[in-house]
């Protein structure tokens, strides 16, 4: 018991540090930089969407260095390939003098991979994503490559409004662990990423902790335990947004198209198991379920055409949802 | 489970605070053991609803999370015993939970606290339905002001509460003593002082007259009084006579017990709830033309009036209570009349005295009153409506004592024979008397009143016929029962006469043998 509780605060202690090292370089986003590291200790893919120029890039390449992880960054572009994202057999020449193919790994093999803009590659590439991001494994040909471990997709998206765009397919989206929004900093947020980015000295992030020990950390959380009657509530949010359900909600049988699928409910135990940790608990709580959810459940819900014509968002519709569903059946 | 109870308690209070605001309101009355049945029900329910609804031990984890704020830290650690979840963190959690539970010790006081407040609010409730049901039950007793919501909804009834709406009228003076024998012991006490006086030669024969004079004044006024209070008591038997409900107040009043009367109808209005509306306003029609027919007793006219408008509407508190006021004026009031035989013991006692102060020869002036005593062979004058001793006969034709007086007869045997020699005769004895009763100019009730006329005998026979002559013989006999003045009768001999020498031929020879 005594080494559970150490383990549990080293978790403590490795997440508080990785938020105050990412914090040393990005100014604000405190949502967004706890969400990643909930999804990171949980093992989940995060899509960030946000505008241009909002740090997106550089909150991963802080979190590479802090966690002394293998990093790789993918620019996505609509004539990117997928074999440009997983690799290929190419031919080389053995010593022997033969022509041999070997496969020669892509950006994606790497512990933390920065997928960026990820919505203006082709649907064709984008989908080369889907099996990294689920089986950590990538197949070319007749072979199977295996991702290195932890594999952390982090990969940002600008909003489908603008042009050049090709929306994610909702099987790529539901891989994704959290869906993150990065806000436009504020006006002192503003002053101090300039005063930072324009001085003499850029501060760098020191490591913490590394791909062992981020590891670890996934296996300790999942054995926090969770009540029975909070994953009960957990699932019954879930199914609280289709609205062809019994359980689905007067919002989702107004506004929701296609509800939340079942990794949703995985994300937001998961989710809920780190929230609570990093809350100093070793258990989930409804309220670790209300607050998780709005991120695991905001780009798993295709809103229907009048929801969306009438103004509504995902998040209005996930809040609606938490309100109704009751904590207790 | 406490916390519960108290709601209950509370609840329960305020509903029946609220009950008893509308009974105060409406009148309507509400019984003490509804009351504590409501509370009781309210509270066996709650516990019932309490027992039937026992929280598991999952809820009882889940509500003590909520209340000490531990964010399912019990919860998850009772649902990891009961589904036997093993792990190092779950062990770590549980005795995280455990840890929590006793560091968060002092939010248990705050429920404590919901418990005092909610006992605070339960005494608070219970204080005023304590208050409301003394002001609902205690209201005819309290000078506060309320509503008059029975009249708007049954304007037939009138006020709810006449003692806001009538004035009371004075009361009747108070009589110098109880009534009955006390009533005329004074007179017997002077007269007993007035006769040691004599024997002692204490007295002058002067004085001895004008002390027998005042005794007989006194007299006269108590007969007067006691004349005018039994004929409205009377009125009111007789309405109280034609119904059921009432038969036993007017029973009572007839033979004089007033006091039983008056509890009676007190009785009467406590049970007026069982009565049918259709006996309430037989009763309330009775006591109506009661009420018009008093006339002296402005109190007991106007309890009579009360009464008959409680019994009107449905209020049975205001019935209640009218009947019970009633009954105290009939107890009341029947304080004042004074029994016949008392009158009659007065003024025979006046009478001997007289006899005495003429034997005496005490008397130079007491000529004047010869004719009095003279006027009849062995009867004495009696005062306006004063009864004379058994045996006598008085006649009374009017009750105005200064233009008709009571004739004396010439015997009771003759009287029952249907001769009647009062008449003229009398009435210049009475006229002759005015003076020394001292009756001159004021009214004199008399009690009795005279029959529908003088009973003479059928010519040629010994049978008695009655005459639409204004006056009337009655015996002595007659006024000594408390029957009604008016509906008092002359005597008739009810043998025919054709049978009589039979029957004195019968007695003439029982007698002789």
């Amino acid at each position: 018991m005594i080494n559970a509780h150490r383990e549990v605060e080293q978790l403590q202690q490795i997440a508080a540090a990785l938020e105050h090292q990412v914090s040393q370089v990005i100014v604000g986003q405190q949502s967004v930089v706890r969400g990643v590291t909930i999804a990171l200790l949980s093992g989940g893919h995060v899509l960030l969407e946000g505008l241009p120029g909002l740090g997106k890039t550089m909150l991963v390449r802080t979190l590479g260095r802090t966690l002394q992880l293998s990093s790789s960054r993918i620019q996505f572009t609509p004539d990117l390939m997928p074999a440009d994202v997983t690799g290929t057999d190419m031919l080389f020449d053995h010593e022997s003098g033969r022509r041999i193919a070997e496969f020669q790994p892509g950006p994606i093999f790497a512990n933390l991979v920065l997928a960026d803009e990820i919505n203006r590659g082709s649907p064709k590439t984008q989908s080369a994503l889907l099996e990294a991001m689920q089986e950590q494994t990538v197949t070319v040909g007749h072979n199977v490559h295996r991702l290195p471990l932890p594999f952390f997709v982090l990969a940002t998206q600008n909003p489908i409004e603008l042009e050049g765009t090709y929306p994610l397919p909702e099987a790529e989206l539901d891989r994704f662990f959290f869906k993150l929004n990065v806000a436009y900093p504020s006006r002192a947020e503003l002053h101090e990423i300039v005063s930072r980015t324009t001085g003499p000295g850029v501060p760098q992030p020191e490591a913490i902790a590394d791909g062992a020990q981020i590891l670890d950390l996934q296996q300790l959380v999942r054995e926090i335990p969770v009540a029975t009657e909070v994953q009960d509530y957990a699932i019954r949010v879930v199914l609280g947004t289709h609205a062809d359900l019994p359980e689905g909600t007067d919002s989702a049988k107004k506004s929701v198209r296609y509800g939340a699928s079942p990794r949703a409910a995985q994300a937001i135990m998961l989710a809920g198991r780190v929230y609570a940790v990093l809350a100093g608990r070793l258990n989930v709580s409804f309220e670790d379920v209300r607050r998780v959810a709005p991120p695991a459940l905001r780009h798993r819900i295709i809103l229907t055409y009048e929801a969306e014509a009438r103004g509504a968002t995902t998040d209005s519709v996930i809040a609606e949802i938490l309100d109704t569903v009751p904590r207790e059946p | 489970m406490t916390l519960r109870i108290l709601r209950a308690l509370t609840i329960g209070f305020a509903l029946v605070a609220g009950l008893y605001v509308l009974s105060w309101l409406t009148r309507w009355p509400i019984p003490v053991e509804f009351t504590f049945g409501l509370i009781a029900i309210l509270i066996v329910s709650t516990v019932l609803g309490a027992v039937s609804r026992w929280p598991s031990v999952v809820n009882t984890a889940q509500d003590a999370d909520r209340r000490l704020d531990l964010e399912e830290r019990l919860l998850t650690a009772v649902d990891s015993i009961q589904t036997r979840r093993a792990g190092r963190i779950v062990n770590l959690q549980i005795a995280n939970a455990v840890e929590a539970g006793h560091a968060h010790r002092d939010q248990w006081r705050m429920n404590r606290q919901a418990i005092r407040g909610e006992g605070g609010r339960a005494c608070a409730a219970g204080f005023l339905a304590i208050g409301m049901f003394l002001i609902a039950s205690l209201s005819d007793q309290l000078p506060l002001p309320r509503p008059d919501l029975t009249s708007m909804t049954n304007p037939a009834v009138g006020p709810l509460n006449p003692e806001s709406q009538i004035p009371d009228p004075p009361p009747l003076p108070k009589p110098d003593t109880a009534g009955g024998n006390a009533a005329v012991s004074p007179v017997l006490r002077a007269l007993d002082d007035l006769r040691r006086a004599r024997e002692a030669n204490g007295v002058s024969p002067e004085d001895a007259e004008r002390r027998v004079a005042q005794a007989e004044s006194e007299i006269q006024r108590q007969a007067s009084q006691s004349q005018a209070q039994r004929q409205e008591l009377n009125r009111l038997a007789r309405g109280l006579a034609q119904t059921s409900a009432g038969r036993q107040a007017a029973e009572s009043i007839q033979r004089g017990s007033f006091q039983q009367a008056g509890n009676q109808l007190t009785e009467l209005g406590n049970e007026a709830d069982q009565l049918s509306q259709e006996a309430k306003d037989q009763l309330s029609r009775e006591l109506r033309a009661a009420a018009g027919e008093t006339s002296q007793n402005r109190l007991l006219q106007e309890r009579e009036r009360r009464a008959a408008e409680a019994l009107a509407g449905r209020d049975y508190a205001q019935q209640r209570r009218a009947l019970r006021e009633l009954g105290e004026e009939v107890a009341r009031a029947g304080s004042f009349v004074v029994p016949q035989q008392d009158l009659a013991e007065g003024m025979s006692r006046i009478r001997e005295e007289r006899q005495d102060l003429e034997q005496s020869g005490a008397s130079g002036q007491s000529d004047e009153r010869q004719p009095l005593s003279a006027s009849g062979q062995g009867s004495a004058q009696t005062p306006s409506g004063a009864p004379t001793t058994q045996g006598q006969q008085t006649t009374q034709s009017a009750s105005q004592a200064g233009g008709t007086a009571p004739g004396s007869g010439e015997g009771s045997g003759q009287a029952a024979n249907g001769s009647a020699p009062g008449g003229d005769q009398a009435g210049e004895n009475r006229l002759d008397s005015a003076p020394r009763l001292e009756v001159v100019g004021r009214r004199v009730e008399v009690p009795v009143k005279v029959g529908r006329g003088t009973i003479s005998e059928r010519p040629g026979t010994e049978d008695p016929v009655d005459t639409e002559e204004a006056s009337a013989t009655i015996t002595s006999t007659s006024l000594n029962q408390p029957q009604d003045p008016g509906t008092a009768a002359a005597e008739r001999n009810l043998v025919p006469s054709d049978r009589r020498q039979t029957v004195r031929d019968y007695f003439g020879g029982e007698s002789s043998r």
